[in-house]
Order: C-alpha cells, then sequence, then structure tokens
C-alpha cells in the first residue's frame, strides 16, 4: 500500500520515536518534535507506539490514498478535509481515527495553534529501517524517505511495516460501509494532552550556577518568548539577559547534551536543543526542561512565551510516570473498545 | 571511554545510550525503566572496577589527505599565522600522531587531538559558508574533518576522500573515540582518483 503526496506542505518528514545507541558516532535521537502526539496517533489505529508516521509543520500535506485505510492525525490544531472520489469534501477532526475511502484525498490545511500535526496510518509508515529508527534525519540526509522532506509525486510505502511489532490488536478490518468517509467516536483524551500554559519545568544543569544570582532570578521570575529562528534542531528563545558564563567560558571543552537541555551562549540568550540536536555542545549548560514538557516544546511557534520553574529530578519523573500511566489506560481503553 | 565500551558490552537494562565528550561521559536513561539513584550507584561501582582494568590497544587509522591548493585554502595563512613554509605545516601534522578524542558535532565528526603546538590557531574570524565533505581542518590544538559539507569555523588544510559517515556502514563511522590517527599526504591526481573509485578507506 502506498499514500500519494500532492502537494508536502511546508516541512513533512517521516518520523518515529527516535534512533538511540548511536551518540558515540555523533548521531543524535532526531524523531518526532510531539512525540506524545505521534504516540496518540498510532495508538489511534491500532499501531504500536513507536511506529513511523508523517510530522508536519505549519502548512500540512495533501495526500492521496488509493487504496482505503485507518488514518489519525493528532498534534496542533490543523484544518483537515477529506475529498472522496466524487468530489464530495467532509470536515474531519483531529485527534480521532478515521476511515479514508479508496481514492480520497485528505487535505491537512494550516495549523492554527501549535505547529506540528502527526499523520499515523495503520500498519505504520513502512520505510526502511536506519541505524535502529526510520526517522528522517535532513541535515546528514539519511533514515525516512530518502532521507528527504517530501515532495509531491513522492509515493510512500505504508500499511505493512514488517519488522514492526503491531499492537496485539487484530488488524483493524475496514467499516462495514467502507466507501464513505467515517469519523470513529474513539479519540484521544483531551486528558492526554499537554495544557497550552507555557510552564516549562527546568532542572538544573551542570553549569547552573555559573549564572550570577540576579540572573538565576530573572530566569524564573520572568517570560522568554520563542523566536522565529526556531527549529527542529532546537528552541530559540528571548528574553531577559542571562549573564556572568563569559569568564568561565573560556576553559569550557565540548560536553555532551541531550533533548532539552538549555544552552546559554554569550548571547545570554537560551536555547532549548530539540530532537535533531548535535550530541555535543560547548555553552554552559543551565539546565535540562523535564521529559514531561518536551512535546509542548515541539508544539512552540513563534511569539509563544515560555515560564520556567525550577524542579526537582523526583518530581519530573514522577510527572514523567503519571502520564504514561494515562497512556497505558488509553492503550487498554481502546483495546477495550475493540479496535477493529 | 572505558566506561561507553563497558555499557555497551554489558548494558544496564534502562541505559538507552552512552557516548564520551572530552572530559565527561554522557548516559541516557528512560527514568520508566530505571530509578536515577539507582543507576547512579551501579554507574559508580562500574567506574570503580574499570580504574583497575588495563585498556586495549588502540587501532590506528592512517588518512590520505590532499594538502593546500582549493582543498585546504587556509594552509598559507596557517604557515603565516606560524611564521613557517606551507610545506613544513604539511611535514608536521603528516608526523603527528593524532587521537581521536571524541566523535560529536555531527555524525562521523572527529575531534582529535595532537596538533603540534607550532601549529595552534584560532578559528577563522568569519566562518565559510560551505566547507567540502572530507575538508581537513584545524583550530586551536585540535584537528577535525567535516563528514559532510556544511559552514564552518576551522581552518581548511587539506581534504580527504574517505568517507567519515555511511549510515549502511557497520560501524557508520570511519573513526572511533580512542583510535590513533595519521595523515597521509597524496597529491591532487591520487585524491581525484582515490574519491573516483571511492577507495580511500583508512587503512588499519
Amino acid at each position: 500500500m502506498t499514500l500519494h503526496v500532492v502537494t508536502p506542505g511546508a516541512l513533512t518528514t517521516v518520523q518515529d520515536l527516535g534512533r538511540q545507541g548511536f551518540r558515540r558516532h555523533g548521531i543524535g535521537p532526531g524523531g518526532a518534535m510531539d512525540s506524545l502526539s505521534l504516540r496518540i496517533a498510532n495508538l489511534l489505529v491500532g499501531n504500536s507506539h513507536d511506529a513511523a508516521g508523517l510530522e508536519f509543520t505549519f502548512l500540512g500535506p495533501t495526500l492521496r490514498f488509493p487504496h482505503g485505510c485507518w488514518v489519525a492525525v493528532a498534534g496542533a490544531a490543523f484544518e483537515l478535509t477529506v475529498t472522496d472520489g466524487d468530489g464530495q469534501r467532509t470536515s474531519v477532526p483531529v485527534g480521532h481515527l478515521l476511515w479514508i475511502p479508496a481514492n480520497a484525498t485528505l487535505t491537512c490545511g494550516a495549523a492554527t495553534a501549535g505547529c506540528r500535526g502527526y499523520l499515523a496510518v495503520a500498519g505504520g509508515i513502512a520505510v526502511p529501517m536506519v541505524l535502529g529508527g526510520r526517522g528522517t534525519d535532513i541535515r546528514s540526509g539519511f533514515g525516512g524517505w530518502h532521507g528527504r522532506p517530501l515532495r509531491a509525486g513522492d509515493a510512500i510505502p505504508c500499511g505493512r511495516s514488517t519488522s514492526q511489532t503491531l499492537a496485539e490488536a487484530s488488524p483493524m478490518t475496514p467499516p462495514p460501509d467502507r466507501g464513505r468517509v467515517k469519523v470513529d467516536p474513539r479519540s484521544a483524551s483531551r486528558k492526554l494532552l499537554p495544557r497550552p500554559t507555557g510552564l516549562i519545568r527546568l532542572i538544573p544543569g551542570p553549569e547552573y550556577d555559573w549564572l550570577s544570582a540576579s540572573s538565576l532570578q530573572r530566569l524564573v521570575r520572568q517570560a522568554f518568548t520563542v523566536t522565529p529562528d526556531s527549529d527542529r534542531m532546537g528552541c530559540r528563545i528571548a528574553g531577559p539577559t542571562l549573564a556572568g558564563i563569559e569568564e568561565r567560558m573560556a576553559g569550557m571543552v565540548s560536553q555532551p547534551v541531550s533533548s532539552g537541555t538549555v544552552q546559554v551562549p554569550p548571547s545570554g540568550q537560551p536555547i532549548i536543543l530539540l530532537a535533531d540536536h548535535p550530541t555535543t555542545g560547548g555553552y554552559p549548560r543551565i539546565g535540562h526542561v523535564a521529559s514531561i514538557d518536551l512535546p509542548a516544546l515541539g508544539q512552540a511557534r513563534p511569539g509563544d512565551t515560555l515560564q520556567f520553574q525550577i524542579t526537582a529530578i523526583p518530581e519530573a519523573h514522577a510527572l514523567l510516570f503519571e502520564r504514561e500511566s494515562a497512556l497505558e489506560r488509553f492503550r487498554h481503553g481502546l483495546l477495550r473498545g475493540g479496535l477493529r | 571511554m572505558a566506561i561507553v565500551e563497558r555499557l555497551t558490552s554489558d548494558p544496564i537494562a534502562g541505559v538507552i545510550d552512552a557516548a564520551a565528550a572530552f572530559d565527561s561521559v554522557g548516559v541516557f536513561f528512560d527514568p520508566t525503566r530505571i530509578e536515577s539513584d539507582r543507576l547512579i550507584s551501579l554507574l559508580k561501582h562500574r567506574l570503580a572496577d574499570i580504574e583497575s582494568l588495563p585498556s586495549p590497544p588502540p587501532r590506528i587509522v592512517e588518512i590520505p589527505v590532499c594538502y593546500g591548493g582549493d582543498h585546504g585554502p587556509d594552509l598559507d595563512a596557517v604557515a603565516q599565522h606560524a611564521g613557517i613554509a606551507a610545506a613544513e605545516v604539511v611535514r608536521l601534522h603528516a608526523a603527528a600522531v593524532h587521537r581521536v578524542a571524541m566523535v560529536g558535532f555531527a555524525p562521523g565528526f572527529p575531534y582529535l587531538t595532537g596538533l603540534p603546538e607550532q601549529l595552534a590557531i584560532p578559528r577563522r574570524r568569519s566562518p565559510r559558508t560551505t566547507v567540502a565533505a572530507g575538508t581537513v581542518a584545524i583550530a586551536g590544538l585540535q584537528t577535525g574533518i567535516y563528514p559532510r559539507a556544511s559552514p564552518g569555523g576551522w581552518n581548511c588544510i587539506g581534504r580527504t576522500a574517505c568517507l567519515l559517515f555511511d549510515p549502511f556502514r557497520e560501524p557508520p563511522t570511519l573513526l572511533q573515540a580512542g583510535d590513533m590517527v595519521r595523515m597521509v599526504p597524496i597529491d591532487r591526481a591520487a585524491f581525484e582518483a582515490q574519491s573516483a573509485t571511492g577507495v580511500a578507506m583508512g587503512g588499519r
């Protein structure tokens, strides 16, 4: 089975939950910027949560499905329209299990809140596994679909991702009226989604106390604004200048960094490293964003405001456990609801 | 580096990755599978063990490099900075034994220590917008090799036809942390031949 790219949108790539185990070779994790939304979309269509899907940014793609299939879109608020073979248009919601009939197109429109959408197809996007992942590394040009963003005319294999463990659910069978669009009641519970408060929990990093006392106060008392030069590599933010690092930076050698590491370059304006970050960095690491808040950063738009709150590791981990249990309950609910 | 090796050969459940930088190691774990306090105590035990183990002899990798010309546009500036002839820069660089301190920044990018002090030089004042794949460049007391065309601020002194990163090769990078590296000067014709045939693999 394939899905055909009619228009690619602004930046659409194949992504999964990233590759692990290759940092010693300089290869970072990559993967979905808002991993929670990709996982929700996968669970809705009966996939294993880590199957590959499409990530699109600000302006979504238009895709044609030669064969009928189950899909789900999760993440930012995109306006979704299905146009069937007869040209009849149906508006469909984000966060629901959807049946797309054969020869219909799905138009993902523009995001009105958040910035990244995730499309999961029952069976996953079946591109080959490269270095333990199916995600696209755009800068190094490997993984995903030929190592690049999708273009008009691409025919992406999907539906039978052989080496992928699918959920225990029996394969999804088409609805009784397979010629018509169906919006299934099964949907992502609001409770699962990050609340768009702009609150970012920060665990102090190795160079946290390099900041001056007044900068440490400014870090948590004042808000920062997401700037337009943010991308998959990092979220750049502007706000009160953080000072005190200059003298100590001279002797600093490159150090390991991670998704969520907050670096402060000499300009004093922080960079929060995200999915496509380099494996090492030479700027002071004043903190790490708690994993629970990384999906929200993946949805941050230029102009959004962020407010840091210092958090201890046990608290951050407790929040993560809570979310993982909620996801597990969601998955069980879908199975009980009879994913077929 | 030994701890990274140990974590690969004898993994701790819940640890998803580990990588060495110059003077530190990053250990990445899934907090839903292992508690951070428990992981820290396990790592402390392993570090104590490792200090008593002899380290294996390093691998020696030879990298053919075409120095100067348009493959090394900063060679003359480096020579001028050091107050020696360009040929002497090449001789010193190729005579040195470089050590891969870490692979980082980009897939396959090696940070090599062992640059002769005479050749020490700051980064270029303005970075180049494109540095060709395979470019051998120096900054501070280090040599780096760009695995792919990218912007770069280091001083470009030569270029190799070796493929530093190939996602379909095992391992995917030519150089690993701990490797010893010797540069072998080659002329332009040899470089062209090697890049055409793709047989510039660093010999062992």
